[in-house]
């Protein structure tokens, strides 16, 4: 979004210019010039400005007025050259300024990111309740009653929200989320659970030797970027045998288009350890 | 304790930093697609201090009050990438408490020590993803389901998508140890599966 994120930039950008903890000492003359640059352009042209201009909450503009009060009196106390004086108030521009973006945004974007902090959490539940009804399964556990109970307690968080009432309904969201979360570590605590590699067909097969054809070519442009070609033979051996593996690439993408897939596999697996020599000559440890 | 805050305030300008860089990004470095991955600067470029990291401002004059990474980083557990620390020592060892709950001080994380093993063609070792040390820093939804389904195999990954920052890319190579550290992920060599399977999760 991009008003928070205007925000969150010129509170950066206040905290790099301003350091809270810098001591009240001289004040830089230099420094301060820019410092009234800035201000200026964050009370009258910057995203800010605009974002209060528009929000068209009294609040909102009220604080900018104040802030443009106190840039001028900051003004009136640079012609005295009363320097700490001026970089005091300027600080106070800045500050009433951001309280001014705060007021401008507070009901459009807080209640947005509430909105949209509630709908991912939604999701998250969702996911994770399906996961531990297949679990307790997976365990002969009887959790009926407690996947009635966070169905219920689902239900009446979207409920609150439809009606309005998005503290409560989140409040009531997390009590299920923790409660799901819970549940899962409990009967998962320990646990190791193996993803195996089964082939459905020599089909699915080729298409992750592809895969692994990719991740090794990428593997060799990536790590190669680190090597800064001062080594001209090496240089030399890496492109032949790159050279290869891409000539039986397109053998294998030529077997594969006539449906033969095992021959496809077989090149691929071919290409790939070319380019595992390559990834070592260039100092990348792949073992086998 | 000292480091501790150093650390802290690090993070928080780095926070500050990914959000304007983001905002200025747009329209901007679309065409290299490993551009994302900033952790594989070469050794030299990495950690660098503010005025030179590409990141700030270095004609603002404040720029050059920020503390160093390098600075920040001294007492820390150290690693062989990314900016050089191994940010899963730093939090057994207490080096650092990150905060769990943006609003509550006291929360703590419930680490959830469950292991997947996905098996992996070819001699490269199977890889290992551990719940315990990313749920000591990150809530389940920041996974599930927007980036996996909570489903043993269910989501297709390879090392491709990652390297594009796409899957476990999202995170490791720009906030977490970069792809290049293989042996962290690709933790359990063929021969000794069948020891380890059966050996308890976690560490
Ligand atoms: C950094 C990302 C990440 C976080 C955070 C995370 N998970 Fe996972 N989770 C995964 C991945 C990856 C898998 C494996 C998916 C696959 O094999 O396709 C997984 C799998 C699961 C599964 C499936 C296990 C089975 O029974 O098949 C469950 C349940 C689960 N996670 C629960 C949780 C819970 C509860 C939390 C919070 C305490 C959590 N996860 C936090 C990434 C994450
Ligand atoms: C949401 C962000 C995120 C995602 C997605 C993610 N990780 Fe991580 N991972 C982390 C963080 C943060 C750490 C701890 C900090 C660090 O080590 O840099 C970590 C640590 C790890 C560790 C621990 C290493 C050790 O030394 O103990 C492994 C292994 C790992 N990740 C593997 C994976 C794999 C495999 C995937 C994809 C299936 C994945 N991660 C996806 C954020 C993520
Ligand atoms: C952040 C964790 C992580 C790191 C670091 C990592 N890998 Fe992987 N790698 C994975 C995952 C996850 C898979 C997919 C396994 C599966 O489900 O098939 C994978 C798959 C692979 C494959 C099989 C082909 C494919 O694309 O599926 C190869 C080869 C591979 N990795 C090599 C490497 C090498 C070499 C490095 C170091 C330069 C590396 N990996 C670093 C997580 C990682």
């Amino acid at each position: 979004m991009d008003t928070r994120r205007t925000l969150l930039c010129l509170l950066g950008a206040a905290w790099v210019l301003f350091p809270p903890a810098l001591p009240a000492q001289e004040v830089d003359r230099a420094a301060l010039l820019l410092q009234v640059d800035f201000v200026h352009k964050l009370i009258e042209e910057s995203s800010a400005a605009k974002q209060v201009e528009e929000a068209g909450i009294p609040e909102a503009a009220e604080l900018r007025a104040t802030a443009r009060e106190l840039y001028e009196q900051a003004q009136q106390e640079l012609k005295a050259e009363a320097l700490p004086a001026a970089k005091a108030l300027l600080d106070s521009a800045t500050k009433k300024m951001f309280e001014a973006v705060r007021a401008a945004g507070k009901d459009e974007v807080v209640a947005e990111k509430r909105g949209v902090d509630f709908d991912n959490r939604l999701a998250s539940l969702d996911a994770l309740v399906k996961a531990l009804g297949e679990i307790s399964k997976e365990k002969g556990k009887d959790s009926a009653a407690l996947l009635a109970q966070l169905a219920e307690q689902r239900a009446s968080a979207v409920s609150l929200r439809t009606s309005g009432d998005l503290g409560k309904a989140r409040t009531v969201l997390d009590g299920a989320y923790q409660q799901t979360r819970q549940s899962i570590e409990e009967l998962r605590r320990g646990d190791t659970l193996v993803r195996s590699l089964n082939f459905a067909s020599k089909k699915e097969e080729y298409a992750y030797e592809l895969d692994r054809n990719d991740t090794h070519r990428m593997l060799l442009e990536v790590l190669s970027k680190e090597r800064s070609g001062e080594d001209k033979g090496l240089e030399e051996m890496v492109q032949k045998l790159v050279a290869t593996a891409n000539e039986k690439r397109s053998q294998a993408e030529h077997e594969a288009s006539m449906q033969r897939f095992e021959n496809g596999i077989a090149l691929l697996e071919e290409a790939t350890t070319q380019l595992i020599r390559a990834l070592r000559l260039s100092g990348t440890y792949i073992p086998g | 304790m000292k480091h501790r805050t150093l650390a802290g305030r690090f993070v928080a300008a780095a926070a500050t930093v990914v959000i304007c860089a983001g905002a200025a990004a747009t329209g901007l470095g679309a065409a290299d697609p490993n551009s994302f991955n900033r952790l594989l600067a070469s050794p030299s470029e990495r950690n660098a201090p503010p005025t030179l990291d590409g990141i700030h401002d270095p004609q603002n004059p404040g720029t050059a009050l920020l503390q160093s990474p390098k600075a920040a980083f001294e007492l820390l557990p150290k690693s062989p990438g990314g900016n050089y620390v191994n940010w899963v020592k730093a939090v057994q060892e207490d080096k650092i408490q990150p905060r769990y709950d943006r609003l509550d001080a006291n929360a703590k994380p419930i680490p959830l020590d469950m292991n997947i093993v996905r098996e992996v063609k070819g001699s490269m070792p199977d890889v290992v993803y551990p719940h315990k040390q990313h749920t000591e820093w990150l809530d389940c939804a920041n996974c599930h389901p927007s980036l996996f389904v909570p489903k043993k195999g269910a989501n297709p990954i390879s090392m491709a998508e990652i390297l594009l920052g796409q899957k476990c890319g999202v995170c490791h190579g720009k906030v977490a140890f970069p792809v290049t550290e293989c042996a962290r992920c690709h933790s359990l060599p063929k021969q000794k599966k069948d020891q380890q399977a059966v050996a308890p999760a976690g560490k």
